[in-house]
């Protein structure tokens, strides 16, 4: 019983997982560059929502939606005025970029918005309802919900239409896509900017049963890493799967391991696999 | 090939050293004195990053593990076993080059990002554990040196200043060392490895080796100052000393002043580090925030116009005025 209803915590944790995740991923297969500003993306969308909900009295699940906008905004500007420069920069230029950002953006919420905690109150907090014996917790299974459905609508965006072909052309050949007419760079654009906007929805979507703060990024960073690895970087499809397997990990060893060290197995699982397969379960090698 | 005068170069650092040593001889406040150490802690830290990202180009994204395991290894010494930071300092760093010769071996093979993000994430195992060994760490609420006597056998002085002399003569030592290497074969070893590795296995380096002697240095030199830091604050806690954040902040230093030359982090940290105590010290948690934006902003600016630090804008200075005479004689 109690295992059954860990794995269904799990499942639910990591359907939130792969939101979170998805956005890095698509930034690495279009890019090919780790977003270390991911994290204080998610962070800016839950701030969005939590003003929204303080000023308008917005609900966090609709608020995503004005998330994703205004990351998106922040994310085609970010693109179109650092990161294109340094895509062909050095490597010490790729990483930390992002990461002068993430600094940025992290300590500009401290100074603007202080170091408390805030969350928002909505009727649903509290609820379950109970498949069969097993109660699940409404606020996950919106959550969830999300999840879901933006990897769904990614998925067809991607394989459908022709913005999304003209997206994974570009991620495997560059080369070839500039040669069959791709507008290169604004792919690249498009495609920082939604991964961007994702993780702000991402953001709005958990603020119903987290805390929003400054830092919160670094609280999801490692893991949300952890798992686009896991599923290769820059593998969409991966990624849900990494999610997953990490999210029922960490609810399973919750079991019989000391809340503590949840994230210890998943780090040593992430480390493990990329012992065994370099590139990640799902990943191709990039040439260098 | 330059040709220099070694002997004329050596007196400047010599005399630079020496400066370096007698700066207590100006008489300025405890306030800059404290600052001044502090930078001296984070020079020595941020050569050790230095030596593996810098050199190597493998940008490691775990050092405060270093630093972490120099002050938590000479604090427990001290606090359960009244071992001298004399003795329990260099322990702990023979305990980082241990810990830097299994992580090592766990990452050499990746490559690139994958590299920057094992090392992360095998860095937080450590803060993981370290919090949850709470009865000999102290657990996330950290664990405290206590104050014992006026000494210089237990490295315990009334002032943050007055570990000046010690700090100034660490920076020496690591700056000794990261110059020497630098002009070495492991330094012209490392150097292929970051151009290009393939063609550095091609060209018969063995590759592996020098990454790990370049590593387990730089973790020695970063745990040493993880001992130091320990001493003058007094308290050592898993946030402040193994971080992500400081992690980042090592690497950070090294990098604006410039990551490939052994004088990067001392232009670095000489840069930042009474830059954030200015503004930090201004009061409010709002101080500290604008003092990291502009740490953001700068790295941003950096790796964008000239991802050398302040070495590379010496560098195109020097070339450029090189240049002049032989423009001028040019039609």
């Amino acid at each position: 019983m109690a295992v059954l209803q860990a794995l269904v915590n799990g499942i639910l944790v990591g359907g939130v997982y792969a939101l979170i995740t998805v956005g890095l991923t698509l930034i690495f297969g279009v890019l090919e560059i780790v977003n270390f500003a991911q994290g204080e993306f998610l962070m800016v969308g839950m701030y969005v929502a939590y003003f929204s909900y303080v000023a308008l009295h917005l609900d966090p699940m609709l608020s995503a939606v004005l998330a994703f906008g205004i990351l998106f905004g922040i994310g085609a500007v970010l693109e179109r005025w650092l990161v294109r420069r340094v895509l062909r920069g050095p490597e010490i230029s790729q990483i930390f970029l992002t990461v002068g950002i993430s600094i940025a953006l992290q300590n500009a919420a401290l100074a603007f918005f202080g170091a408390d905690f805030h969350s928002v109150h909505v009727p649903y907090q509290t609820a379950s309802i109970f498949l069969g014996p097993i109660p699940i917790s409404v606020p996950y299974l919106l959550a969830f919900a999300w999840g879901a459905a933006i990897n769904l609508v990614l998925y067809f965006f991607l394989v459908r239409t022709d913005f999304g072909r003209a997206m994974r052309a570009v991620a495997v050949n560059t080369v070839a896509a500039t040669l069959s007419g791709i507008n290169v760079s604004r792919v690249r654009m498009v495609a920082f900017a939604i991964g961007a906007g994702l993780a702000g929805l991402a953001g709005a979507v958990i603020l119903p049963y987290a805390y929003v703060y400054p830092t919160i990024g670094l609280q999801y960073v490692v893991i949300m890493f952890t798992i686009a690895v896991l599923g290769g970087l820059g593998n969409v499809n991966g990624a849900v799967i990494g999610s997953l397997i990490v999210g029922i990990t960490q609810s399973l060893s919750a079991l019989f391991l000391p809340s503590a060290l949840q994230n210890l197995v998943v780090f040593a699982l992430f480390v493990a696999v990329l012992m065994i397969k370099p590139y990640g379960l799902f990943g191709r090698s990039h040439a260098h | 090939m330059r040709t220099e005068a070694p002997w004329g170069r050596r007196t400047l650092l010599a005399i630079g050293a020496l400066a370096l040593l007698c700066v207590p001889l100006l008489h300025l406040s405890d306030y800059t004195m404290r600052v001044a150490t502090m930078t001296c802690v984070y020079v020595v830290a941020a050569a050790g990053w230095t030596l593996i990202g810098g050199y190597a180009n493998q940008i490691t994204l775990g050092q405060a593990t270093m630093f972490g395991i120099g002050a938590y290894v000479s604090t427990m010494l001290f606090v359960h076993f009244h071992v001298s930071p004399w003795i329990g300092g260099p322990l702990g760093a023979m305990a980082a080059a241990l810990a830097a010769a299994v992580i090592g071996l766990l990452v050499f093979r990746l490559w690139g990002a994958y590299f920057a993000l094992v090392t992360l994430a095998l860095a937080e195992m450590v803060r993981i554990l370290v919090e949850y060994a709470q009865p000999i760490t102290g657990g996330p609420q950290g664990i405290s040196v206590p104050f014992v006597r006026n000494s210089l056998w237990l490295l315990q002085f009334p002032e943050a200043k007055d570990y000046y002399e010690i700090a100034a003569l660490l920076v020496i030592l690591a700056l000794a060392l990261a110059r020497a290497v630098q002009s070495s074969p492991l330094g012209y070893r490392l150097r292929a490895i970051r151009d290009d590795e393939v063609a550095a296995k091609l060209a018969g380096i063995n590759v592996f080796r020098t990454k790990m002697i370049a590593f387990m240095l730089g973790a020695v030199l970063t745990a040493l100052a993880g001992t130091l830091y320990a001493q003058i604050t007094g308290f050592v806690d898993p946030d402040s000393v193994l971080s992500i954040t400081l992690s980042v902040q090592l690497a950070l230093y090294a990098i604006i002043g410039g990551a490939q030359v052994w004088w990067g982090p001392l232009a670095g940290a000489a840069l930042l580090v009474p830059l954030g105590q200015a503004m930090t010290g201004s009061g409010s948690g709002a101080g500290a925030g604008l003092a990291k934006i502009v740490y953001g902003l700068l790295l941003v600016a950096i790796v964008v116009i000239q991802p050398l630090g302040i070495a590379g804008f010496v560098k195109s200075l020097q070339r450029r005025k090189r240049a002049a005479p032989s423009e001028a004689i040019a039609p």
